[in-house]
């Protein structure tokens, strides 16, 4: 439990900022007091080395004056060390055969360092806790004599000393101060954080309303807080949707239950015939079949909103797809008086799901076809491009009763559904999810769905598919067909599906997939 | 045909087993995955209808159990997801063929029965219905004895139609025979073509035999 809680302490952001804070600060405070210490130390030696140069050089002045009053000279040399017992200034004079001619009392008892590591270089040396310095007599009528002076380094190693003694101070000072600022700093820094997240431990998925104040700093968290704030729009958006959609769908599914029940239950409330049982029965198979749909469509798109639409990737001949959606409703078309064209059919592989494509190419034809009225046309063309970039476009082509311009922002919206008056009526009901399903589609495809119409004039809708990367790309084919009636392309297809009818003859035995749920 | 059926919803198994004993088959309904799987050993079934979620023992279970065991008795599975995986793994376990709930129980009988010729051999070269006759090697048709031409469509419906002489055949099962894709839309593209046919084949004759069955679909019978 303690340790719990010790944990969730040092855990916290606050902590480690100001941790981290005490460690820089400390680790800034302890290289600029070395530093410190270690310039004025060389600076001090710097000073000491100078001094003793320029005794030495005041000493062979001296001699180089007095001589040859030795007596004198000596005299002189006495009083100097004496006057610098503080740095125990000491001084040796050495004839040219390095006897020693006169030293000075105070001068300690430690040999003196070899000769050639002194030789006349006239830098001091260390030795022991002297420095040293030896320098030659060479003016002209005066004996070559050498003299050497030394004096202790100790009381400048003593004031480096103080020096360290009162930067440990100064910085066991800081080691004390800068967690308590670091702490008191980071606190400051966290506590919109705190906002942040008491604020958003309110939201409820029910009351999104609510949102990150901001302070106006335009800092990084008044950023995060604009992020958030982004986020929330489009989750309650996405919700609103949603909550529409689940409305939507629960309607269009009490209509066929409404339906059910009221021919069950009138039908139960007398005795019947036979036949009028048949009759009820068979109404609520139908309204059964339309339930079936509904869902089915809905299972659709709530797996495409989750992006878990199961889609083949493998490369498929997609204008096979397109004309065996043109078979399907060549039929429909003829019966319907309306003319279909198929005026290019260029070869496209592109990566899919032949059943999810084939579903969509089902419902445009299908679109077509009820939307235009008996004698005119429809075109079907599918033909590859390159630019902007490699991809098959199918184009489905009316002269049916277009879309009126004020619903063409909605053509994609969920249960939408346009004028009822604007096709044949019976044939034109659906449950308006059509179009939205043949988007979410082509979106998983990685393509794209657009549509073109004018009143009366016409619709067109354009889809393009990203061709497959092992498809060769074949822009601008010439057609395969010339410009083909129905009756023309039916004669063609017919006599293809005459020569695959003998391998396809058993089809439905052979074990397949039962067909995915078509719009 | 002798068939068992595993499958724990009351509704559905009584709906199939009723469905089956009124066509003439024999029909033993169990509701769990143990009782499907001891019935399974102990008896020769033609075919077995198996529903994925069972309790007890798994759909899949009972299926791989009875493969590794040498059991093989066709098996149609029944399931309510229908995902990509699902069948995949469902037909890799060794299952026949396999069916997603809703379904018609016309395409479930006509499931059945493909599977079970399947296991029998080939099909007859010629289908009879009354005075119908349907010859697959020459893709001729004769009724009463005057020959009727027809498109191949025509010819692929009708001969799908007599295969299952007498038993209704759905829209649905008719657009995956003839352009081997569900069509769920309002438009009815099967009509059409059955209206041709029925201008074909019954055009002249006193007895029409292509029927259409309210909320089914189509079947082809003498009455």
């Amino acid at each position: 439990m303690q340790f719990a809680q010790l944990k969730e302490i040092f855990g916290t952001l606050r902590f480690r900022l100001t941790a981290w804070n005490t460690g820089v600060v400390l680790c800034v405070v302890v290289c600029a007091l070395w530093g410190v210490r270690e310039s004025v130390r060389f600076s001090l030696w710097l000073e000491a080395d100078k001094q003793l140069m320029e005794d030495a050089q005041e000493i062979r002045l001296t001699i180089e004056q007095l001589y040859p009053d030795t007596e004198q000279i000596y005299k002189v040399l006495d009083r100097k060390t004496i006057s610098h017992t503080h740095r125990r200034l000491y001084v040796r004079i050495f004839d040219e055969q390095h006897r020693l001619l006169w030293t000075s009392p105070n001068a300690p008892a430690i040999p003196f360092p070899e000769e050639d590591s002194l030789n006349n270089s006239r830098k001091p040396i260390s030795h022991d806790d002297f420095r040293l310095i030896q320098m030659q007599i060479d003016k002209p009528g005066r004996p070559p004599w050498i003299i050497r002076i030394g004096s202790s380094f100790a009381p400048l190693e003593a004031d480096v000393a103080n020096l360290t003694r009162l930067m440990l101070v100064v910085g066991i000072v800081v080691l004390m101060l800068s967690p308590l600022g670091g702490y008191w700093l980071a606190g400051r820094a966290t506590r919109p954080l705190a906002e942040i997240i008491s604020t958003t431990a309110r939201l409820r998925p029910n009351s999104l309303s609510e949102r990150l104040a901001i302070r106006g700093t335009q800092d990084e968290l008044d950023q995060l807080s604009i992020t958030i704030n982004s986020f929330l729009d489009r989750i309650a958006v996405y919700l609103i949707q949603n909550q529409e959609f689940t409305a939507n769908a629960a309607h269009e599914l009490r209509s066929p239950l409404a339906a059910m029940q009221t021919s069950l239950e009138v039908t139960l409330n007398a005795d019947r015939t036979e036949s009028e049982y048949r009759e009820t029965l068979a109404d609520v198979l139908a309204e059964c079949e339309n339930l079936r749909v509904i869902v089915n469509q809905l299972l659709l798109l709530s797996e495409s909103d989750t992006g878990r639409l199961p889609l083949g990737i493998d490369p498929i001949t997609y204008d096979i797809t397109v004309e065996k959606s043109v078979q399907m409703f060549l039929g429909v078309a003829e019966a319907a008086g309306i003319t279909l064209h198929v005026t290019q059919l260029a070869e496209a592989n592109v990566d899919g799901d032949p059943g999810r494509l084939r579903q969509v190419t089902n419902n445009l034809l299908d679109n077509a076809i009820k939307y235009t009225q008996p004698g005119g046309e429809v075109w079907v063309e599918l033909f590859t491009q390159n630019f902007p970039a490699p991809q098959a476009v199918l184009r489905v082509r009316d002269t049916g009763v277009g879309i009126p311009a004020e619903d063409m922002p909605h053509i994609f919206e969920r249960f939408f559904r346009g004028d009822k008056a604007r096709g044949r009526e019976k044939e034109t009901r659906g449950t308006g999810l059509g179009l939205c399903i043949c988007q979410s589609i082509i979106h998983a495809h990685s393509g794209e769905i657009d549509v073109f119409s004018r009143q009366n004039v016409g619709t067109t809708v354009t889809v393009t598919l990203p061709l497959s990367a092992h498809s060769p790309v074949s822009p601008h084919r010439p057609p395969i067909f010339e410009p083909l009636t129905s009756t023309a392309l039916r004669a063609q297809m017919m006599k293809q599906a005459a020569e695959d009818r003998k391998t396809a003859e058993e089809k439905l035995s052979v074990s397949r997939n039962p067909a995915p749920p078509t719009a | 045909m002798d068939l068992l059926v595993v499958e724990d919803d009351p509704v559905i198994g009584k709906a199939i087993r009723q469905g089956f004993m009124e066509a003439a088959h024999e029909c033993t309904w169990v509701k769990d995955g143990i009782k499907g799987l001891e019935h399974a050993r102990s008896q020769q079934f033609d075919a077995i209808i198996l529903d994925l979620m069972l309790p007890g023992k798994s759909g899949l279970d009972v299926l791989s159990e009875l493969r590794q065991e040498g059991i093989r008795t066709p098996v149609v599975l029944l399931t309510a997801l229908g995902s990509v995986e699902e069948r995949v793994a469902g037909l890799t376990a060794g299952a026949d063929d396999y069916l997603v709930k809703p379904f018609a129980f016309a395409e479930l009988m006509a499931r059945v029965d493909a599977v079970c010729r399947r296991s029998g051999g080939r099909p007859a070269p010629t289908r009879t219905v009354g005075d119908l006759c349907l010859d697959l090697a020459t893709r001729r048709v004769i009724r009463d004895g005057v020959e009727i031409d027809l498109t191949p469509t025509e010819f692929s419906l009708l001969e799908f139609l007599m295969r299952y002489a007498g038993q209704p055949v759905t829209r649905k099962m008719l657009c995956e025979h003839l352009w081997e894709s569900d069509w769920e839309g309002a438009t009815n593209v099967i009509e059409v073509h059955i209206n041709r046919l029925r201008g074909k084949v019954d055009r002249g004759f006193d007895r029409s035999m292509i029927h259409t069955i309210r909320g089914r679909g189509y079947a082809i019978r003498t009455t």
